[in-house]
């Protein structure tokens, strides 16, 4: 493998190596390197591939474009710099790409400067750099076209738009650096693979191999980062040099929590403490950024600090997705000025646009991941010496002890691992699409540039062929076959191109991959609009149905079209399950470590080490107050008590996978499984167990998980013994069982489609209309039951693929299957009892998460139907006892 | 394609019976399989709309008919309107798909008259070329009244009809709140009348939720007055299974 870790360089070296003007604006504008410009000048010089891991505000971005300028000008001076394009930068906000040009003009301007005080600005060339994304008006890129910038700024998107660009793509043939930001974020979507598909057209497009640059923030490994960013030459990985600046900034990390027991004390009380300890800390504070993990909770601290009448109502403000890009723009150029006390965010402000000074950073609730933590941490401290300040205040008893073994893990230096998805097929279709615009393909040659990227490694042939037939209308019958394919494909010569002339427009306004959740409008059956809502909430919505919209209680009647209605009603209890929410996983790593915290508390107590002793190693190695270690140690030996009453001796670990049998007191059994393997991998091997239940009981199971466990309920009546169930899920059979576990979810109805949009099947705009939303969700759900009879279908696959790849870990989940196998983690099943143990209070009260139906229709249709009595008969009983 | 079961009569009145598990009623004295709404040409307007079918609607539309009509031993066909989708002049996918349909029924040996419906403005010229009969409002077969259901008809023909044009479904929740959508067979008996609502045959049409939408707020004027409450839905998963559910009311 050719990833070698960066030299670094010395300043004199730099000093040597820089264009006279360029050597003395930037040493008299920052005297010395940064670390990340220490490792990343040299390889960056010497044209070779460099990933650079460093903190924000850091001047990694300075150390890529030091170079490029002053190559640039050095061309220039010779003659050389001819009006192309030289250099991409991609970044995934367009804010971001705002600034980054805004501080290339300065800094093209600086030299100008430096290099007339040395009486060299005689014949300096002029450095072109212009953006150019979606909302780039045509007369600008018509100006692009006529005198093109030597360093273009996009994102993505737009990218894969210029490829096919008949003229401007021209341009691109004399590129010879490549810039990807916030590398870290885009790897782990479809919206970064769709990038590196991207990026290997371009290079088939360009007259020589550009030099790929990654800019990430704190993640880990390095070295999946860079394979991602280079991806393969001739079935060899490309050479890339790693600058690991991650640890530079120094962080302290504290676990505070307002009460000393978090099992005794009320909800109510602990959040009113939580709000003072917040409000103190603002206080105490210049500007404190608070993040949480939802919308939802980001506008719940915000009501409530102002409540609290914590700061001026101008100084605190919210942040986040939902909120109009004119909104957040002022809050961040508030946060520039320093104007701002305090700022609640959810994730829009992880990212690394320049929000100045801030001196401490608050979590709410658990990060879920070290690396996500970290990245929100570094947010503070903004000059690289200074220290970075977080403080996490955990909710309840779970995120306690998450942010406990948190704070140690990442003081350890540990990180989780990034997940990179795999060949989705979908991003694909586009691409194949877009390259069939630009030329007649033979399979062959296009199948060796898409694997050449890192995420299509191990793309099949077969996919590909199938895609093919898939795009060129080949899966209809033969009368219409052929009519309606968006490419033609001639299967025995393998060749394929465009059909067609609506196609590139077809391509420039569908492409991308995030998508589009458009509201639907709520009337009252009157007629009176109302409001709007999410259409997954609609999903959710049948006649009868209570729920909140604007702070007002409505009752659901019917839906036509995209339009609710609805009847405003007085009193009532709203009957949707809020569990479906926008809370992000926990990372299996750093379950793993919270498994592994367990089993050392419980040997401690086991031992029975003084509680002293144990209070001072977790405010030591787990950076936790006073209050915060009591609490754990109060949760842990609750659990503790309660399983030696039991009779267990062996307590859950990380090795130790407790299995409780719970009779609820409804009398029905629940199979509880304690895994901190976080919700990804507990929501594949849970629907795997329920499924067989379901299959072998003929029942529908009722599903809850978390990242902490998960549980399956039985119906009433329904018994069966734990040490069977555990041993029916296997490495070999998982991916099967949830197969025929989710074909009839909503969830997979969801994501086919999202992928149907993305593959080009479901158009979003057509002929210069938009489609709905509610049209292609109306659509899609039919599309799905036509899709899934066909064999192989591409769009289904990668449906599938999606929910047990990217939403699950189902790769995670059979390892962890084989390790249960050979013995490497053991399930202790616990004896039944009719009291389940503190650990599971949390999921318990979480409420049912989904159920796992019978496979085929007609079992779905019984079901139903038995539950339909069963609620019929449940208002008459309650009808009954009205009377 | 996956094998398809074969047609089994479940009974809704002495007379009328579901084709089951197809979206399709015999009447039984006669002989006669009725359908509607079929709506050919919808695929090719969706992908006129940027939508993209992969796979072929026809062939299911026609064995949808075709095999239930044969497993049962009937002697004919009746198609209750909406043969065609598109509003205006015939499209050449649907002038292919009309004639094809009709080629297969005439070589199964079944005959074919036709209902009109509101979508059939155009096709009336090709049905004639075919020598179709074809019935203007509607058709009565022994006591029965067929008619689509776009527009009232004469008050004394409603005591016993059958319908389509609504495209009935019915919605479903499931134990944890998710809906589930399926197309239905409605059948309402009121003190005076039976009406019958027949689904679409075409697995691309669904259209009034009956558990939701009022009964003035559906499409045909014939149900407008009606009190759906107790009409009794049987719920058809063609090809697969035809199960009765409760009352709209209690639903």
């Amino acid at each position: 493998m050719a990833i070698t870790v960066a030299r670094a360089i010395s300043e004199s070296e730099v000093a040597n190596l820089l264009e006279p003007e360029v050597s003395s604006w930037f040493f008299t504008t920052f005297g010395s390197l940064t670390p990340p410009q220490v490792y990343a000048i040299r390889s960056i010089q010497n044209h070779e591939n460099t990933l650079i891991a460093a903190p924000t505000g850091s001047g990694k971005t300075l150390a890529v474009f030091l170079s490029i300028i002053n190559e640039l000008l050095s061309m220039g001076k010779r003659g050389l710099l001819e009006d192309a394009v030289y250099a991409i930068y991609v970044s995934p906000l367009r804010s971001l790409n705002n600034d980054i040009e805004k501080n290339l003009n300065s800094t093209l301007k600086g030299i100008q400067r430096a290099a007339k005080i040395k009486g060299l600005d005689k014949g300096l060339p002029e450095i072109r750099v212009a953006v150019r994304t979606g909302d780039t008006p045509s007369s600008e890129r018509a100006k692009m076209l006529r005198k093109p910038p030597h360093i273009l700024i996009t994102t993505p998107e737009s990218l894969a738009i210029i490829l096919c660009a008949p003229k401007f793509r021209e341009k691109l043939r004399s590129v010879k650096w490549v810039i990807v930001d916030e590398i870290h974020e885009l790897c782990s979507s479809k919206r970064g693979v769709h990038l590196t598909l991207s990026l290997e057209r371009l290079q088939e497009l360009c007259t020589e191999n550009f030099t790929r640059i990654g800019l990430s923030a704190t993640i880990h490994p390095l070295e999946e980062v860079a394979k991602f960013l280079v991806g393969f030459e001739n079935g060899a990985l490309r050479d890339c040099v790693i600058a690991d600046t991650r640890f530079v900034k120094p962080t302290k990390l504290t676990v505070d929590l307002p009460v000393a027991d978090l099992v005794h004390t009320s909800a109510n009380y602990v959040t009113s403490r939580t709000y003072k300890v917040i409000k103190n800390l603002v206080r105490r504070h210049k500007t404190t950024l608070i993040f949480t993990n939802t919308r939802s909770g980001t506008e719940r601290v915000v009501y409530h600090l102002s409540k609290l009448n914590v700061v001026d109502a101008d100084e605190l403000a919210a942040h986040h997705s939902s909120l109009s890009r004119e909104i957040r723009k002022e809050v961040e150029d508030k946060l520039k000025e320093g104007v701002m006390r305090a700022v609640v965010t959810s994730t829009s402000l992880e990212l690394g646009i320049d929000i100045g000074s801030i001196d401490l950073v608050v979590q709410i609730g658990s990060p879920k991941s070290i690396s996500r933590c970290l990245q929100r941490i570094g947010r503070s401290g903004h000059a690289l010496n200074k220290v970075s300040e977080g403080v996490l205040i955990p909710l309840e008893r779970d995120d306690l002890v998450e942010d406990a073994v948190l704070a140690a893990e990442a003081s350890k230096g540990r990180l989780d691992r990034v997940y990179i998805p795999k060949a989705p097929l979908d991003v694909l279709a586009q691409h194949i699409v877009g390259m069939a615009i630009e030329k007649k393909w033979h399979i062959d040659e296009a199948y060796k540039v898409l694997t050449r990227s890192y995420c299509y490694r191990d793309l099949t042939l077969d996919q590909m062929k199938r895609l093919l037939k898939y795009l060129s209308g080949g899966y209809k019958s033969l009368e219409n076959f052929r009519v309606y394919g968006k490419i033609w494909y001639d299967e025995d010569e393998g060749t394929f191109g465009r059909r067609g002339a609506l196609l590139r427009v077809i391509y420039a306004t569908n492409i991308g991959t995030i998508p589009d959740e458009v509201a639907i409008k709520v009337y009252t059956v009157e007629g009176r609009w109302v409001g709007s809502i999410e259409e997954e909430f609609l999903e959710r919505l049948t006649k009868g149905d209570i729920f909140i919209l604007g702070g007002r209680l409505y009752e659901y009647r019917y839906s036509k079209g995209a339009k609710a209605y609805v009847k405003p009603i007085k009193e009532g209890k709203p009957t949707v399950p809020t569990w479906f929410s926008e809370m992000l996983p926990l990372s299996f790593d750093l379950g793993e470590a919270i498994g592994r915290f367990r089993g050392e508390m419980f040997r401690k107590l086991k031992e029975r080490v003084a509680k002293n002793e144990i209070i001072n190693w977790v405010m030591q190695d787990y950076k936790c107050t006073l209050n915060a270690a009591k609490a754990i140690l109060g949760y842990m030996k609750a659990e503790y008590d309660f399983l030696t009453t039991l009779g267990i001796t062996e307590m859950p670990s990380n090795k130790n996978l407790l299995v409780e049998d719970y009779l609820d007191n409804e009398g029905r059994q629940n199979i509880i499984f304690n895994a901190t393997f976080g919700r990804r991998v507990n929501d594949a091997l849970s629907r795997a167990y329920a499924h067989i239940l379901a299959l072998n009981l003929k029942a529908n199971i009722m599903l809850t998980v978390s990242d902490s466990g998960f549980m399956l309920t039985l119906p009433r009546g329904k018994r069966v013994d734990p040490h069977w169930l555990v041993k029916q899920v296997g490495k070999e059979n998982l991916r099967s069982l949830l197969i025929s576990s989710i074909r009839n979810t909503e969830l997979i109805r969801r994501r086919f489609r999202h992928c149907a949009t993305r593959s080009l099947m479901v158009l979003r705009n057509y002929k210069g209309h938009e489609i709905t939303v509610a049209k292609q969700q109306t659509n899609s759900q039919i599309l799905f039951k036509l899709c899934d009879e066909l064999e192989g279908f591409p769009v289904v696959e990668e449906a599938y693929r999606e929910v047990l790849e990217d939403v699950m870990d189902v790769k995670t989940a059979e390892e962890v299957l084989g390790e249960i196998y050979l013995g490497e983690r053991r399930y202790i099943i616990a004896p039944s009892s009719d009291l389940p143990s503190p650990f599971t209070h949390d999921l318990i009260l979480l409420g049912y998460s989904d159920v796992v139906l019978m496979e085929d229709k007609k079992a779905l249709l019984e079901a139903l139907y038995d539950s339909v009595l069963r609620r019929i008969k449940e208002k008459r009983l309650e009808g009954r006892a009205r009377r | 394609m996956k094998v398809e079961p074969v047609a089994e009569t479940i009974k809704i009145t002495r007379r009328i019976s579901i084709a089951s598990p197809y979206p399709a009623i015999l009447l039984e004295k006669e002989g006669l399989l009725v359908a509607a709404d079929l709506h050919i040409g919808l695929e090719d307007e969706a992908e006129a709309k940027g939508i993209h079918i992969p796979t072929s609607i026809l062939p299911i539309i026609i064995k949808h008919i075709i095999k239930p009509a044969k497993d049962l031993g009937c002697r004919g066909i009746i198609l209750l309107g909406d043969i065609k989708h598109e509003f205006g002049p015939v499209t050449e996918p649907e002038w292919f798909g009309v004639k094809k349909l009709i080629t297969k029924i005439r070589e199964n040996n079944l005959t074919v008259e036709v209902v009109r419906g509101n979508h059939d403005n155009y096709i009336i010229k090709v049905l004639k070329d075919l020598k179709i009969p074809l019935h203007n409002t509607h058709l009565k077969v022994g006591s029965i009244t067929l008619t689509h259901g776009h527009k009232m008809i004469e008050y004394r023909l409603l005591k016993e009809v059958i319908l389509g044009h609504e495209h009935p479904a019915i919605t479903l929740k499931d134990d944890v709140g998710v809906k589930h959508r399926f197309k239905a067979l409605i059948h309402l008996k009121t003190e005076s009348s039976r009406y019958i609502i027949l689904p679409s045959v075409s697995p691309l049409a669904y259209g009034s939720d009956f558990n939701e939408v009022p009964a003035d707020k559906m499409l045909s004027p014939i149900l407008h007055t009606l009190d759906l409450s107790e009409a009794e839905p049987y719920v058809i998963e063609a090809g697969v299974a035809t199960k009765k559910f409760p009352k709209i009311g209690e639903l």
